[in-house]
């Protein structure tokens, strides 16, 4: 029997542009670019790349929101953070390595250009949101947009240049360091806080509540779950992106589903590399996470 | 032309100019006939579709659908994953719609690849078995029927049908009775001695024998000391578990005449060959499916390469362990 030998179409080497350290501004964290035409192509904000972190190790995959594309250059970038050992691997790629990425996959955010978009990101979680602003503005539709961002502490905030470049400050939220906040974002942004970034839902405009505006949100899981649970409650729309542990990321192993309410109350599970990562946040359960 | 240290790429000139000849990787496996030794492991490989445009589907020679029960499954609460050294351990809890959506929908899709399938059977009674077996017995496009007796992850599991060899026998026998399907049973590890197990399944008129499925651990957060998954165990699966999984068949094979699939942390060329040598006729790729999604190729060729190099034949190699090392005497 004679097999071809087929070329895979998702599952890509891609050779690194750069992985810059962005140390010491915001130390852990690295942005890598990589030269990925076929994911430029075809990403959505809020999808992700599955990303092996070396071939010589036996760990799994690290799924990573996408930052941003450039579909005539071919070039797709994110924005990630060291947390472990798989992360700090995919760190220690040089420009010229092939790294070997699976994507885009799962679902996206849904474009929505006929409310005011109010975008809620905390820490890692903010990066894709650069993605989702592009693809907010880009549509031509005027959408209005607002940013707030929020994090333990102020090095935690990240991807300010990139919203700027667009032209938006955002409204920051940290958690402590409010005097050293301010002096670094005094001018990139529109306002800097101490508190938690639901707080900012105190600050939105009665036309951002009264004509529906639209939340998305990405961020750590007790952040949404705060999010959510006002963004509902103010009868808004809002769309949340889950972070989780993946092993496939393809839909195979249920190793990342998340409790999602059914009609009747009762739960079911979704698989957040594939009916996710972004859901609609009333259907999540987060009681149950 | 091979590139990095485990053939995991090949370069796209040899991709797109040369075919592989598979046929010295033909296999039998009792009453089943394969084209290639290499299974993709229930629960790891979904219902096919899932590996679409990742996977060379091809180079699998049967593929062991995610578990089917009588009625669907919810899974196990969140989380249910948790990396380990060399592993990790799942809790999913055998999710899955149920017999109904898996003939309606799931089986009909993974039929048009054209791979044997295989449907891998769960419940809580002996009866749910016996009637699953019953109505998967009419489908044309299964190659073979697995009785998962195994599962760690849910309370009727291992404990009731997988430890106990009166009772796997009386399962294996009622499925028997009621399908002419080749018929596989996956055993547990979780036991003190796999053997009389192993012979049970086989006197009760299993047609081979799966060996075997994810070991027992735990992971617990020393900051909340709770366990890091949903239970407090779960199914721990990966390189870590090779050696032992390696042993495992190798007792059985050493023990009873029955075909084996070797079943654990196997994700090289070298892997599946220790276990052919140790007496599986074929063995299953399972967690390396998430690491590298298209190993089924690379090892494929591996094996290819390794029986022109030793000039033999997979047939000759199954079983051909020759016992312990030995110091060469002068």
């Amino acid at each position: 029997m004679k097999v071809p030998l087929s070329k895979s179409e998702r599952q890509l080497l891609c050779e690194v542009v750069e992985n810059v350290d962005l140390a010491p501004e915001t130390p852990g964290h690295f942005r890598l670019t990589v030269d990925a035409p076929y994911i430029a192509e075809n990403a959505a904000p809020g999808q992700f790349i599955h990303i092996l972190p070396s071939s010589e190790s036996d760990l799994l995959r690290r799924p990573i929101s996408i930052m941003g594309i450039d579909s005539d250059s071919g070039i797709v970038t994110v924005l990630y953070r060291v947390i472990g050992e798989g992360t700090r691997l995919i760190s220690q790629a040089e420009a010229g390595d092939k790294l070997d990425i699976i994507g885009p996959l799962g679902n996206g955010f849904p474009i929505i250009t006929d409310k005011p978009a109010v975008l809620f990101g905390g820490g890692v979680g903010i990066p894709p949101l650069a993605f989702l602003l592009k693809k907010l503005v880009d549509s031509g539709k005027g959408v209005s947009v607002r940013i707030i961002l929020g994090a333990r502490e102020p090095e935690l905030i990240i991807c300010l240049e990139d919203f700027s470049k667009i032209g938006l400050k955002p409204d920051i939220y940290v958690e402590s360091g409010l005097a050293e906040a301010k002096k670094l974002f005094g001018d990139k942004a529109l306002s800097v806080h101490e508190g938690l970034i639901t707080c900012a839902f105190d600050e939105l405009s009665d036309s951002e509540t009264k004509s529906g505006a639209v939340v998305y949100a990405c961020g750590p899981i007790p952040m949404l779950k705060a999010v959510a649970y006002k963004s509902l409650n103010l009868g808004l729309d809002c769309y949340v992106s889950l972070e989780n542990k993946l092993a496939c990321g393809l839909g195979a192993c249920l190793g990342c589903s998340i409790p999602v309410k059914n009609d009747d109350g009762d739960i079911h599970y979704e698989r957040v590399c594939r009916e996710g990562p972004v859901f609609n946040a009333s259907r999540v359960a987060f009681d149950k996470m | 032309m091979w590139q990095s240290r485990d053939n995991i790429y090949i370069i796209v000139s040899y991709r797109i100019t040369m075919d592989a000849d598979l046929s010295k990787l033909e296999s039998n496996l009792g009453p089943l006939a394969l084209k290639t030794p290499l299974i993709a492991a229930s629960g790891t490989f979904g219902y096919g579709p899932e590996f679409e445009n990742v996977t060379d589907l091809h180079f699998f020679g049967a593929i062991t659908l995610k578990a089917v029960s009588l009625e669907p499954r919810p899974g196990n609460p969140y989380p249910r994953i948790v990396e380990t050294p060399s592993g990790m351990l799942n809790c999913i809890g055998l999710e899955n719609p149920g017999v109904d959506i898996f003939l309606s929908e799931k089986l009909p899709e993974a039929c048009k690849y054209g791979i044997p399938l295989i449907a891998n059977l769960v419940g809580d009674r002996i009866e749910d078995y016996r009637k699953l077996a019953e109505i998967l017995d009419r489908e044309s496009c299964l190659a073979a029927l697995e009785i998962n007796a195994s599962c760690p992850n849910v309370d009727h599991g291992f404990l009731t049908f997988g430890a106990n060899s009166a009772i796997l026998g009386e399962l294996v026998k009622s499925v028997r009775e009621v399908t002419s399907i080749p018929l596989i049973a996956k055993l547990s590890p979780n036991v003190t001695d796999i053997v009389p197990l192993a012979k049970a399944a086989r006197n009760a008129g299993a047609d081979i024998l799966n060996l075997s499925n994810t070991f027992l651990g735990m992971s617990i957060c020393i900051d909340s000391r709770k366990s890091r998954l949903s239970r407090d165990y779960a199914g721990l699966s990966g390189r870590a578990i090779r050696p032992i999984a390696l042993r495992i068949a190798h007792q059985v094979a050493s023990s009873l005449e029955i075909p084996i699939i070797g079943t654990g942390g196997i994700y090289e060329t070298t892997d599946a060959l220790e276990f052919f040598i140790a007496g599986a006729s074929a063995v299953s790729l399972g967690t390396v499916n998430f690491v590298h999604p298209n190993r089924a190729k690379d090892i494929c060729l591996g094996i290819l390469e390794y029986l022109d190099r030793k000039n033999t034949t997979l047939d000759r190699l199954i079983g051909s362990y020759e016992g312990p090392h030995a110091c060469e005497t002068f």
